[in-house]
């Protein structure tokens, strides 16, 4: 087969956009130096550099990916799935600070809880076991809650009996 | 005479200590309200383990630790995304039913045999029965107080027991007309099943039909001021026989 008619049969077998030609820039693999090491630089890069670096790597990612070099394989993969931006891997000892504050804010709200209640009056009088105790005798005797509560057939619970004994 | 009715009945319905239920129905409308409860009860917590269950599967087997790049670009399952909106949509329907279907039934009021007007106050309530005139020709009508701390019988239920108890026939219909003298209250009896705002200046009806023999403790359930937690209610449902005893002694 002459070379001119492998040629033609190579250019139909391609891709019509292909056809149409792309940018010139990205025609040409881009540089290794350029790529090196980008997991170190990309962050310093300026924005614009950075777009536009991108933006030549995702034209070179429209053609045959095996035509790649591995610089820019491995650059591709960094930039769209690596640690950066909202990926970047937290600081070091960053849950520790968290739960840290966290029960620095929860020690402050006992403190000031505690304060409170010692500037408190004392409970209510009904707060204590005698008083409970007279209180479920007084509703057990009325039948209270005759279906599910104090009075039911076989109760087992405490009824109103919360508080210690004044006593004690 | 309240000592003498507490004698004759021998019934009291009130809240418990860290009560996390109901209390015991004494109405038609709190048994259907019970049963609705435990009905989406029931539904509510096999979605609650199905839905828990899927999220936590998919923080187990999606951590990105695990899978880092999946779906990276994935932003919408068209299939999935009907799946859990409509389902939502369905089960919210099937509530609604039986809800309204019960909120237009207590809604009735049917033919009642009598009236009870409740009238809140900063910080009482005052009745009056105007199906009944007491010995001077005038309608039977008295004030309630919260009975304070220190006058409280040994026993006695702290910021529930009032002066003067709502008395009523039980195993009859009777109406509650709501309103309020200044601000907004709420009449509300929760082994009943009523809850009902009081507005000045409009006439707001429940309908009760109590079937035992009890006493019913509410307190006002719309904050009416400082002292809205001191306007307790006791309603106290009593045989008709004791009622019309009760009735002749106003």
């Amino acid at each position: 087969m002459s070379s001119a008619v492998r040629n033609a049969l190579v250019r139909a077998s391609r891709p019509a956009t292909a056809a149409l030609g792309r940018r010139a820039a990205t025609t040409h693999a881009i540089s290794n130096p350029t790529l090196a090491n980008i997991e170190k630089r990309w962050e310093a890069i300026p924005p614009a550099e950075q777009a536009e670096l991108w933006m030549s790597l995702r034209d070179r990612m429209k053609g045959n990916w095996a035509e790649l070099t591995i610089a820019e394989k491995k650059a591709a993969y960094w930039i769209a799935f690596g640690p950066w931006g909202p990926r970047t891997e937290p600081p070091q000892g960053e849950g520790k600070k968290v739960f840290l504050y966290t029960v620095i804010g929860l020690g402050v709200s006992a403190a000031i809880f505690g304060t409170m209640r010692a500037f408190a009056k004392p409970a209510p009088a009904t707060m204590t076991k005698e008083w409970q105790e007279a209180t479920n005798e007084y509703l057990k005797a009325q039948n209270s809650d005759p279906l599910t509560g104090i009075s039911s057939e076989g109760y087992k619970g405490k009824g109103h009996i919360q508080s210690p004994s004044s006593k004690a | 005479m309240f000592f003498l009715i507490n004698k004759l009945v021998m019934n009291f319905d009130a809240p418990s200590p860290w009560g996390i239920y109901f209390q015991d129905s004494a109405t038609p409308q709190m048994e259907g309200l019970n049963e609705l409860h435990d009905n989406i009860m029931y539904y509510l917590v096999v979605i609650l383990f199905a839905v828990g269950w899927i999220l936590l599967s998919i923080v187990i087997n999606y951590v990105s630790t695990k899978s880092p790049i999946s779906h990276k670009y994935l932003n919408h399952g068209t299939l999935i995304e009907l799946i859990w909106t409509i389902t939502p949509a369905v089960i919210l329907i099937l509530i609604a039913f039986p809800s309204f279907k019960l909120l237009y039934l207590m809604d009735e009021v049917s033919d009642p045999s009598m009236s009870v007007l409740a009238e809140g106050h900063q910080w009482y309530w005052s009745y009056q029965y105007p199906d009944f005139l007491d010995s001077n020709d005038q309608f039977i009508e008295f004030d309630s107080y919260i009975v304070p701390e220190s006058d409280l019988d040994e026993g006695g239920l702290r910021m529930l027991e009032v002066d003067n108890r709502v008395v009523l026939p039980e195993l009859t219909h009777v109406r509650f007309i709501i309103t309020a003298g200044d601000v907004i209250h709420s009449f509300a009896a929760p082994a009943l099943g009523i809850k009902c705002d009081a507005y000045p200046g409009r006439l707001n009806q429940v309908s009760v039909f109590i079937n035992r023999e009890g006493v019913f403790y509410g307190q006002c359930s719309e904050i009416c001021g400082i002292l809205h937690s001191s306007m307790p209610i006791v309603i106290e449902s009593v045989s008709l026989e004791k009622f019309l005893i009760w009735l002749k002694e106003q």
